[in-house]
């Protein structure tokens, strides 16, 4: 109590984790795109992996990243997550590299990784491949990973002198394919955090697979995230729709994980 | 710069002709305008003391839309209305469109986004132009059940998934109703209470399609005349001795409103069972798992 006898306390309002999923097909034939998030005392994980390969080898490969991360990361006794993260994707890469086909053959599958950690709200993430991971603050998307295709490579060789522009446009009919991925069998590209990033209330995060920023720009992602903040998962219905109402010749599997920390 | 002919308030230069405080149409050649930094703005049509409703595009996200605009942006409280009920006024269409975004039916136009502005607030929908119903009566004559029944339908469809969210239209007349390739209705006069309200008007209506209706000599709906019969028929309907034979049409009515919406929507698969188990032998209680595992 107070001299004037009024009892004053402090109130402070923890900001606290919401999640909202959304995964489409689109218009293939074969949903290759897997995903998960959980919550446990432990803090959040959210993963979105994009496979590749033919026929089903794509989902058995996207699918076997996210269940394994999923049982290493409820077994997990080390706090330690950003080290987690690392030797997990390097492990799963050997996995997937080893996958088979019922005629005992590599099937020769590859998935993406985007993986992401809060806990207090400090954030690791794990990435390979072009799955990204944005960070939404004050209305501003930033894009806390690269996509590991070959043009990040023909970019660097461009920028040390080591291609002409001619060199660097003859090549970009391949810039889409991908220099790094689970299943690639000698992992040695991969974007992790160099320390946990603290998120700040009001930020979103949001992980998705290229179906997504390649159908949608980022002014419209942003936009569709606003129309819809009052309802988290209409936001990410919304955002997968979008993408599918879009996309003028075919839409790719789609998925998208929002985490608001408000 | 100018001033609005009506309200006298200064008019900014991106919005001359339509008024953005009270919506009177300026004689100015340039009716386009810019509404919430993003949504341009061509025509503005059912302005009254409360709201304010416009059609445009949305140029972020490349699509026709519609927007229902309520006023007092700057605070002013209406005649006779004191600031703190039109708080309350602007709160109701707030829940309102918060409940209607929630609803997924084909014939109901989608909400994009509703935000509050001020001491008002906005909502934006879809707008798909087709033709209106009042206007397509007023060409054709009396049509059969099932003719009338197809044209109804998805009205019927749509006030069903509203009144079951506790929502109510509160207008339902021809003038409100507007048919497009699916029919939509529009967002106009929400916020009413009386869903038995809304069930009587639309029955009104029902029949009123049905039987064709009368136009008098200045035309429109303002002075619809009923064959006397009919109107006979409709009190019939409604008197306590009779409530059954309403309720029983009514019933029939949403009978067919609940086969054409069909099926309950998907639930949320459940997660993989061994995986709460598998952190259940681990110790790790889980609050939340979403997965596209099975």
């Amino acid at each position: 109590m107070d001299e004037y006898n009024v009892r004053t306390e402090t109130y402070t309002a923890v900001p606290k984790l919401t999640m909202a999923a959304s995964s489409i097909i689109g218009t293939r034939k074969y949903q290759q795109d897997s995903y998960a998030c959980i919550e446990t005392p432990s803090g959040c994980l959210a993963v979105v992996c994009d496979g590749m390969g033919g026929l089903e080898g794509g989902e058995k490969a996207s699918s076997l990243v996210v269940r394994n991360l999923l049982e290493d990361y409820i077994r997990l006794t080390d706090g330690d997550i950003r080290r987690f993260l690392k030797v997990e994707a390097i492990k799963l890469d050997k996995k997937v590299f080893h996958i088979a086909g019922d005629n005992g053959e590599a099937l020769g599958a590859g998935t993406t990784l985007a993986a992401v950690h809060v806990l207090d709200g400090r954030m690791s993430w794990v990435s390979v491949g072009d799955s990204k991971i944005y960070v939404l603050r004050s209305g501003e998307l930033h894009c806390i990973v690269r996509e590991h295709n070959y043009r990040l490579l023909l970019n660097e060789m461009l920028s040390n002198g080591k291609l002409t522009k001619e060199q660097y446009h003859a090549e970009e009919g391949q810039a889409e394919a991908l220099i790094s991925y689970l299943g690639i069998g000698e992992l040695s590209l991969m974007d992790t955090d160099e320390k946990p990033l603290q998120l700040l209330a009001g930020d979103m995060v949001i992980l998705c697979s290229d179906g997504l920023y390649k159908s949608l720009s980022e002014d419209k992602i942003k936009a569709v995230i606003a129309d819809n903040d009052f309802d988290l998962q209409r936001a990410a219905n919304e955002l997968t729709a979008t993408a599918l109402r879009t996309a003028a010749r075919g839409q790719d599997n789609t998925t998208v994980i929002l985490l608001r920390y408000s | 710069m100018g001033y609005c002919q009506s309200c006298k308030r200064e008019l900014p230069a991106v919005q001359k002709g339509v008024c953005p405080y009270c919506g009177f149409q300026n004689s100015s050649q340039e009716t386009e305008f810019v509404f919430a930094r993003r949504y341009v703005i061509r025509e503005t049509f059912n302005g009254d003391r409360y709201g304010i409703s416009y059609r445009g595009f949305d140029a972020v996200m490349g699509r026709a839309i519609q927007v229902r605009r309520f006023l007092a942006a700057d605070g002013t409280p209406t005649e006779g209305e004191s600031a703190y009920q039109r708080y309350e006024r602007r709160e109701k269409f707030m829940d309102v469109y918060r409940k209607l975004a929630a609803l997924e039916v084909s014939s109901l136009p989608m909400i994009y986004t509703f935000k509050a502005e001020g001491m008002g607030a906005y909502a934006v929908f879809a707008y798909e132009p087709g033709r209106n119903l009042a206007e397509m009566l007023a060409q054709t004559g009396v049509r059969s059940y099932a003719e009338t029944k197809e044209l109804m339908l998805p009205v019927i469809v749509a006030l069903k998934v509203m009144h079951d969210k506790q929502v109510c239209h509160g207008n339902v007349s021809l003038e409100s109703i507007c048919q497009t390739g699916k029919t939509t209705m529009l967002y106009d006069a929400m916020g009413g209470t009386d869903a038995a309200a809304d069930i009587r008007a639309f029955l009104m209506v029902f029949l009123m399609v049905m039987c064709g209706r009368t136009m008098s000599e200045e035309g429109g709906f303002g002075s619809l005349m009923l064959p006397e019969e009919l109107q006979e028929c409709i009190r019939d309907a409604f008197c306590s001795e009779n409530m059954l034979t309403a309720d029983k049409i009514l019933d029939t009515l949403y009978h067919c409103g609940e086969v054409a919406v069909g099926k309950q929507p998907a639930e949320e698969p459940a997660p993989p069972a061994y995986l709460l188990k598998l952190a259940e032998s681990c110790d790790v209680k889980v609050t939340t798992l979403k997965t596209s595992l099975t």
